[in-house]
């Protein structure tokens, strides 16, 4: 019952258009590998990574989703339960910026949490190594407009390829969700009335 | 592997060029020797069945002879200096391509190995449209050869190693030279001189695998000695499973989600005995059989019907000989020609077709324009184009993405690929493109010649996975849901404690599916299914490869103490399912009694929840401030977990669905809570029959981790 024997699990959505580096970062993140040859992401992958955060151990549970519109149709069934979403752009494509909305708006209605107004995001704007930066069409300063408009949502300019910022950024989504999955538990101790089948339930499944 | 810091990610690569991940790579080195060994007993198996099934029908074979005698020639001519899994391709395409060219370069082509005969074989690529049909009867026998090779280039270890390397260099360079001289021949020809340049990188990596060259001499009496019957054979496999292709022709045009269409059963026969010997290049461009299920397709009218001589009744009484030699495996040898007589490609081809739908985009499909493409779509609102084909921005995206480092693909072997893909998205619009079938297309292409594969293609995404891809994914999700009911009903427990860690199965069930378990499972045992796949002509095989999976794994999956790990387990133990006779069996023989038909029964079921909640969603879109009906689906949601019955009532079946293309979104801005309440009940009701508990599930998880 002690906080620091508890595993806490997070689960962490990774949304935005079909190859702005989304793979990539996880696999930077999770492996500390770069490949320039990545597949396309079909319906969804999932990889775990353990963190320490304030001394708490905390299993993030990433969700790689594919980029393709038409994926979204089953979104349902992954975004729902997650305690942070990751929007990814690609900072040298415009239309990877301007579908953020999109994402955003959809993830909500589809994960539909119990607190879409302070459900939290995070906004990485990936790339930013290509060209040396010559080749950026989305500012930083539009990107933290955007961010400042979806209720402060935090960026980080990131490169999957150089391994820049990467980890900071997600360590960032581990302390988000966190907080988000305290929140939670709040919530549920106050709304869920009866937990006693929950508990039957579990015994239940001593298989 | 030497340069292994540098190139972590750079796999080894198996018998098919495709890459071994590294962690399994030593377990693919056990297994490279049990398939083998598999492999020759296959061999002899198939070899015995396609001689007696010659025996049987010496009508056929005799129409065929005439064509035999060159395609041995060719085949030894060309066996020698193709290596590495590039030659697949080549060898294919080549195959294709010679034909009555053929007959006068025999001479030379028997002689010897030299670049020459490559040339020649490449100048015979005109005849190829011309050829149409009648390639078949030397692809085989290419086929054969090639893959032998390969499977020799990639598989073990490297004493032969160098030796092999100066070969495989020489050939590549050799092909190289053919480059020149066989421009102009667009379509025909892209991947046969890509597969020419195969770089020293991707050789320098097979170089480490290669298998020991005794699997060549196994597979020799399969192409040589027998080469006549084989033929023969192929024919009549072909036009048994032909017949399916010319039944559903009727109904090909509507490709466009139909929920889901149901296919002729193997079963039902057509006797009509005397068409579909396309072995024999004097049918070629001119046989009318060839040309009249393409009409049908086009007119719609229903010639065909006229093909559909047997009403039902079993024709081929080796048919069930034949389903348990597939289920043993085609050998790699046969596997591509096997593979378009199962999808039925000599029935579905309809001459110019391909061509037609390339020549539809105006501009040339080369890097410039399509980069012009991409940019387009990026800047401008693609005002340009009056009809922007928008998937062309993510072919573009996936095709370097698809089999990443593959020997086959190339430069050239992309192009062919981004040609198969532009030219399906046009033939059916509904369609489009959509991820995953980049690799059913490359996958294709490493089997069969480019215009095959591209029927190939056809009738896997138009009709074994109708509604599949579009742009709903209907049937996809539909079959998700089918999947959970049987799951829940074979795996009970299982499914007990899947609830328990508030895990869905569709998050690991439902790529598995939309991949077709490509890159989910070790490729020699995504082969065995799709041989099974495309045999069947359905999706049934899906649904009983993934039953096995979870017997097999169930035992260490209801070990799992949270959801992470469960999904992570479930993932590796796929991933390196290198059993894949165990696998393949498992799934036919302890799962056989899920059949088409039950399923069908199922998605019947389902698909009405699917639908509405589709449309519920997009409604939701449209109309989301709509408050009305939030008490009654809180109600419903919370009362009736099984009833999908959204107030709204679907206006009919799959057909009736148009979620409108364009999505609109509310606006996030003025969203409040009641939206939310609102869309998520909606979404609840999707997920009833997937999941019960799901909406409490992870809440709980939480709480439960709170208490102990």
């Amino acid at each position: 019952m002690s906080t620091s024997r508890r595993r806490t699990l997070l689960k962490v959505i990774v949304l935005g258009d079909s190859g702005v580096g989304k793979t990539s970062l996880m696999n930077q993140y999770v492996h500390k590998k770069f490949s320039q040859q990545y597949k396309a992401t079909i319906g969804a992958d999932f990889v775990t990574k353990e963190v320490l955060i304030e001394d708490r151990l905390v299993t993030l549970q990433i969700w790689d989703t594919a980029g393709q519109e038409r994926f979204q149709s089953l979104g349902v069934a992954f975004y729902r339960g997650a305690d942070c979403c990751v929007l990814v752009y690609d900072v040298n494509v415009n239309r990877s910026f301007d579908t953020l909305n999109t994402w955003h708006d959809e993830f909500l209605n589809q994960a539909s949490p119990s607190d879409p107004k302070t459900f939290p995001f995070i906004l990485l704007g990936n790339k930013i190594d290509v060209d040396g930066g010559k080749s950026r069409v989305v500012s930083e300063k539009k990107a933290m407009e955007w961010c400042a408009s979806k209720g402060n949502i935090p960026y980080f300019e990131t490169s999957a390829k150089e391994d820049r910022n990467v980890d900071s950024a997600f360590l960032s989504v581990a302390k988000l969700a966190l907080e988000h999955e305290r929140d939670q538990d709040i919530y549920f101790q106050t709304v869920v009335a009866d937990p006693v089948p929950e508990v039957e339930q579990r015994s239940g499944c001593a298989c | 592997m030497g340069a292994a810091a540098a190139f972590d990610f750079e796999y080894k690569r198996d018998a098919y060029g495709f890459a071994v991940r590294p962690q399994h790579l030593q377990r693919f080195r056990e297994y490279a020797k049990i398939y083998k060994e598999e492999e020759e007993e296959r061999a002899e198996r198939w070899k015995d069945f396609l001689d007696r099934l010659a025996e049987s029908a010496d009508d056929i074979t005799t129409s065929i002879s005439p064509s035999k005698e060159y395609a041995a020639a060719r085949d030894v001519n060309e066996g020698g200096h193709l290596d590495g899994a590039e030659n697949v391709e080549n060898s294919n395409r080549d195959g294709i391509k010679c034909k009555d060219e053929k007959e006068e370069e025999e001479e030379d082509a028997k002689k010897s190995d030299k670049p020459e005969n490559l040339k020649e074989v490449d100048g015979s690529n005109q005849s190829q449209e011309a050829n149409g049909e009648a390639d078949d009867s030397n692809d085989v026998s290419a086929n054969s050869e090639k893959l032998k090779e390969e499977s020799i280039a990639d598989s073990i270890e490297s004493n032969k190693a160098s030796e092999e390397l100066r070969e495989v260099n020489g050939c590549s360079e050799e092909l190289l030279n053919e480059d020149g001289g066989s421009e102009g021949l667009k379509d025909s020809h892209g991947v046969s001189d890509g597969l020419g340049q195969a770089n020293n990188d991707n050789l320098e990596k097979l170089e480490e695998l290669f298998l020991d060259k005794g699997l060549l001499d196994e597979l020799k009496p399969i192409r040589v000695e027998s080469e006549k019957r084989v033929r023969a054979s192929i024919s009549i496999i072909e036009k048994m499973m032909s017949s399916r292709v010319v039944k559903k022709s009727n109904t090909a045009n509507g490709m466009c989600g139909k929920g889901e269409t149901q296919l002729a059963s193997i079963e039902e026969e057509e006797r009509t005995a005397d068409k579909s010997c396309r072995g024999d290049p004097a049918e070629e461009s001119s046989d009318p059989d060839k040309v009249e299920p393409a009409q049908d397709r086009e007119s719609g009218d229903s010639t065909s019907a006229a093909l559909e001589g047997g009403n039902g009744e079993p024709y081929f009484p080796w048919r069930e000989e034949l389903e348990s030699l597939v289920r043993g495996g085609v050998p790699m040898a046969l596997r591509g020609e096997m593979w378009q007589a199962f999808v039925g490609v000599g029935a579905r081809k309809i001459t110019g077709y391909y061509n037609k739908l390339l020549d539809e985009g105006t501009e040339e499909l080369d890097e410039k324009n399509l980069e012009d493409q991409v940019l387009t779509e990026q800047t401008s609102a693609q005002k340009k184009l009056p009809q922007p084909e928008k998937w062309k921005g993510q072919i573009e995206k996936d095709l370097p993405r698809t089999f990443p480092g593959h020997p086959a693909l190339d430069e050239d072997g992309r192009n062919a690929l981004r040609r198969l893909l532009t030219a399906y998205a046009r033939h059916n619009p509904s369609v489009g493109y959509c991820q995953a079938m980049n690799f059913f297309a490359g996958l294709f292409l490493l089997f069969m010649p480019e215009e095959h594969a591209f029927w190939a293609l056809v009738g896997v995404i138009d009709e074994y996975f109708d509604g599949y891809y579009t742009e709903e994914m209907i049937e996809s999700q539909v079959d998700q849901l089918v999947l959970e009911e049987v799951v829940r009903e074979r795996f009970p427990k299982l499914a007990k404690h899947m609830d328990f860690l508030g895990v869905q199965v569709a998050w690991v069930t439902g790529p598995w599916f939309l991949s077709i378990f490509i890159n989910m499972l070790p490729w020699e045992s995504v082969l065995r299914v799709w041989d099974v796949i495309l045999f069947e002509g359905n999706r049934t095989m899906l649904f009983r490869t993934t039953l096995a999976l979870l017997d097999l794994y169930g035992p260490a999956l209801v070990t799992t103490k949270d959801a992470g790990d469960a999904i992570t387990l479930l993932q590796s133990l796929a991933g390196s399912t290198f059993d894949s006779s165990q696998l393949v069996l498992t799934a036919c023989m302890g799962f056989q009694s899920v059949r088409e038909i039950g399923l069908r029964e199922l998605r019947k079921k389902h698909r009405p929840d699917i639908i509405s909640s589709m449309e519920e969603r997009s409604k939701d879109r449209h109309s989301w401030k709509d408050k009305k009906g939030l008490a009654t689906k809180l109600y419903s949601f919370k009362h009736d977990s099984s009833s999908i019955c959204p107030q709204v009532n679907s206006k009919e079946g799959a057909d009736g669905l148009q979620v409108n293309g364009e999505i609109q979104f509310f606006d996030s801005g003025s969203a409040n809570l009641e939206t939310y309440l609102t869309s998520s009940t909606l979404e609840n009701e999707l997920d009833q029959g997937i999941d019960l508990q799901d909406q409490v599930r992870t809440p709980i998880l939480i709480y439960l981790y709170w208490m102990g």
